[in-house]
């Protein structure tokens, strides 16, 4: 039996908010894991961790509001909505959001509940629109989340009633070389500092070229009845599964025709990154495309280091080995932005309680790249990461099975390990920032769980924050 | 009878519809298979505006709560808008489009 | 856009025998190649998929009924699966390696074709075929999917077992969040 403190850090005074602007100099809910608890889920300097971590219903909970209302939330590119009222539904957490590009070319990004009786108030996937009414009495919003019709306002409604007021919570919105973030806390640091040095590898696929990138229509979504966090996590620092066993008959599936599978080298050379700040891991090999030609095939890999994009990548990066010989690069913006350079499949990981994840992948391009190109990436991507994936079909029978068997105590008891280049990384690479070491590696993950931790447990960015 | 320039036939394509703001009310036109007709652009319902509503077989659906009307006679076609629109007078010479404001009225 | 017209017109009385003959051999080909599919001959199915095969499965969205045309994404967008038979063939070597853990231990499945109406069959080569189905996926302990959906085949004559190789093939799933952790089954 465990017993858990319940303690008293949490006495926000719940006033009524019109316009949600999440303060938590203290958090609202309470505290049923206390902060040496959460604290102890991860011991970094033994590299161990609680698998609590992945299945406990209060620590999901907590995670709503302490780490996706207050993170900076990947929703889409600006691609995905080109005109004034295109819009995206999405969500942050659990909390469904509408995304709409403005007259102005803004972007607005306010909770897609109606504040009368909380019906959601657009109900498809996307589109273009003038306003959103609400189909249960008909209060609509213009294109920005304002209430701008109430039927029977002045027949029916009180003196004191101010549509003003009620209109739906808006986030902040910023955006990062084409994708959009949105994050529901004013005090949060803005989207630039909150990335920190993670942008100088998000680059390698952002920055190629002066065009910048756009998007492969379309949003492909499928449920993994496992934690948010593994996903996160491999994506942040897991290139061992990838050197090791997970993805062998992937490569073996995507070898061109005259390419034996003895001759997709698995690369042995490569650097993990983890973040000063943040929680934000990457890791890629250093070499000779062998593995990309086996996932993408070799017109894509033949774009990403020959010729004349190649070379635009390389006078924008200012490193021909950035450009060019970075291999099979993984990385996560924390907490559920995920994707891979090279690749170009791009991801949210929705939570959806503690044993259950919806991805949302899209696809994204050099915008100046041949059209030839922008089909093939179309086509491999949906070949190897996708729900039919040769690739991500393997990923999710992984995390199933590591989801299922902690049902059991015993499993959930015994911490496992995360042990792998502990102590070995150090901030003092020349080529790259952040805290580097060898390519097989956990130190991004423990970089992301410590970022958990620090969220789940200080309320005030004041120490939160990056320095 | 007082009509008054508002705009020319191209800009209110097949189909289509515009809205003008001329006169003391906004007035919307409607091109119905190269016919031009105008109401008020405000619904009767919603205080928004039918030139962005969807036309379809002479009935423009407002975008905000569903009413329709016919753009010809200015009816309602469908709750919950349940009063008629002002419709105006329009002619046509050559590319220029006239409506007589002063005109409109209210068909019951 | 993706649709194919439901049926060629035709009262009962000018059902030809012929027209019988090929409903009987479709449905014929359907049943057998589903019992290859769900027993796991995996190798004589991958050899019912003509040169020029396209494997296709566009995503399917939520849209009001006047964006209805938008719900099926089109060519050029993404899909769910967007194969020629090179891919098909990776896709055949990663099912029947040692290491393609998604499918090893094997799911278990059940192809339950119906609904089958011949469009077209004026070309003596090819005939156009919609059908309906149903895909049970049982998989290691308890893992349980159905999948339903249309598909929208060009098949076309071959001196094969069955009669028939499969030129084109159009799925449209009845869901638009895959409810499944993966696919990595065939339809």
């Amino acid at each position: 039996m465990i017993s858990r403190k319940v303690t008293n850090m949490t006495t926000a005074k719940t006033k009524t908010r019109l316009n949600i602007g999440h303060e938590p100099k203290a958090f609202e809910k309470k505290n049923v894991w206390n902060v040496e608890e959460i604290t102890a889920l991860l011991d970094e300097e033994n590299g161990t961790l609680d698998p609590r971590i992945y299945s406990d219903q209060d620590l999901y909970e907590l995670e709503q509001e302490r780490v996706f209302g207050r993170s900076w939330i990947m929703l889409g590119h600006e691609a995905h909505v080109p005109k004034a009222g295109d819009f995206l539904t999405a969500y942050m957490g659990e909390d469904p959001v509408i995304l709409v590009r403005q007259k102005d070319r803004s972007l607005k990004v306010f909770l897609n509940q109606c504040p009368h009786r909380g019906m959601r108030i657009c109900r498809t996937d996307g589109g273009n629109a003038k306003s959103f009414t609400c189909s249960y009495h008909g209060w609509a919003y213009d294109i920005g989340g304002n209430l701008v019709n109430v039927p029977y306002e002045s027949e029916a409604f009180c003196e004191d009633f101010n549509k003003a007021e009620w209109g739906p919570g808006q986030a902040r919105v910023e955006t990062y070389k084409g994708l959009i973030f949105a994050n529901w806390d004013k005090n949060a640091p803005n989207l630039r500092e909150y990335l920190g040095d993670a942008t100088f590898y998000m680059d390698h696929m952002l920055d190629r070229t002066e065009a910048g990138t756009e998007v492969i229509s379309g949003m492909q979504k499928w449920v993994i009845p496992c934690n948010w966090k593994f996903a996160a996590e491999q994506f942040c620092s897991d290139m061992y599964h990838a050197g090791t066993v997970s993805h062998l008959s992937g490569i073996e599936a995507g070898l061109p025709e005259g390419m034996e599978l003895s001759d997709a080298k698995i690369p042995t050379v490569g650097y993990q990154f983890r973040a000063k700040w943040g929680g934000h891991g990457t890791g890629f090999y250093v070499g000779e495309p062998g593995m990309l030609v086996a996932i993408m095939g070799p017109k894509i890999a033949k774009y990403w280091t020959e010729g004349e994009a190649a070379a635009r990548a390389e006078r924008r990066l200012g490193s021909a080995e950035r450009a060019r010989q970075l291999m099979v690069q993984h990385m996560t913006v924390f907490p559920t932005c995920s994707f891979l350079p090279g690749i170009n499949t791009v991801r949210t990981w929705q939570p959806r309680g503690p044993n259950e994840t919806e991805i949302w992948a899209f696809t994204v391009v050099d915008a100046d790249a041949p059209d030839e190109i922008k089909e093939e990436y179309r086509r491999q991507t949906l070949r190897t990461f996708s729900a039919g994936g040769v690739f991500e079909q393997d990923d999710g029978e992984n995390w199933v099975e590591i989801q299922a068997v902690l049902r059991g105590h015993q499993a959930r008891k015994r911490r496992l390990n995360i042990q792998m280049g502990k102590g070995r990384s150090a901030a003092d690479n020349p080529h790259y920032p952040g805290s580097i070491g060898y390519v097989y590696n956990e130190e991004a993950a423990r970089g992301l769980y410590h970022q958990w931790i620090r969220m789940m447990t200080e309320p005030d960015w004041d120490t939160l924050g990056p320095k | 009878m007082a009509f008054k320039k508002v705009c020319s036939l191209d800009e209110v394509p097949e189909g289509d519809a515009l809205r003008v703001e001329l006169f003391d009310e906004p007035i919307a036109l409607f091109n119905l298979d190269g016919e031009i007709l105008a109401t008020q652009d405000r619904c009767t319902h919603g205080d928004w505006s039918l030139a962005d509503g969807f036309l379809e077989n002479g009935v423009i659906e407002c975008t905000l709560h569903w009413g329709k009307f016919c753009v010809r006679t200015g009816k309602v076609k469908a709750p919950p808008a349940c009063a008629a629109l002002t419709v105006y007078p329009v002619k046509v010479e050559g590319n220029d489009v006239y409506v007589d404001f002063e005109s409109g009225k209210v068909n019951d | 856009m993706l649709k194919e017209k439901v049926g060629p017109e035709s009262s009962a009385s000018q059902i030809s025998t012929a027209a019988l003959l090929l409903q009987h051999e479709v449905e014929q080909f359907y049943y057998k190649e589903s019992l290859l599919l769900d027993r796991h001959e995996f190798n004589d199915w991958f050899d019912l998929l003509d040169k020029d095969i396209r494997y296709f499965m566009p995503l399917r969205t939520n849209r009001t009924r006047r964006d209805q045309k938008l719900e099926y994404s089109k060519d050029g967008e993404y899909a769910h699966f967007d194969d020629d038979l090179v891919m098909m063939r990776g896709r055949q070597r990663k099912l029947m390696s040692d290491v393609g853990w998604s499918e090893s231990p094997a799911s278990r499945t059940r192809h339950i074709i119906a609904n089958v109406i011949i469009n077209d069959a004026s070309d003596d080569q090819e005939v156009h075929v919609t059908s309906s189905f149903i895909l049970y996926r049982n998989r290691l302990e308890r893992q349980v999917d159905i999948f339903a959906g249309e598909r929208m085949d060009v098949l076309r004559r071959s001196d094969n077992k069955l009669g028939f190789m499969i030129a084109k093939r159009t799925i449209h799933i009845d869901q638009s969040t895959i409810l499944s952790n993966n696919l990595s089954i065939f339809f």
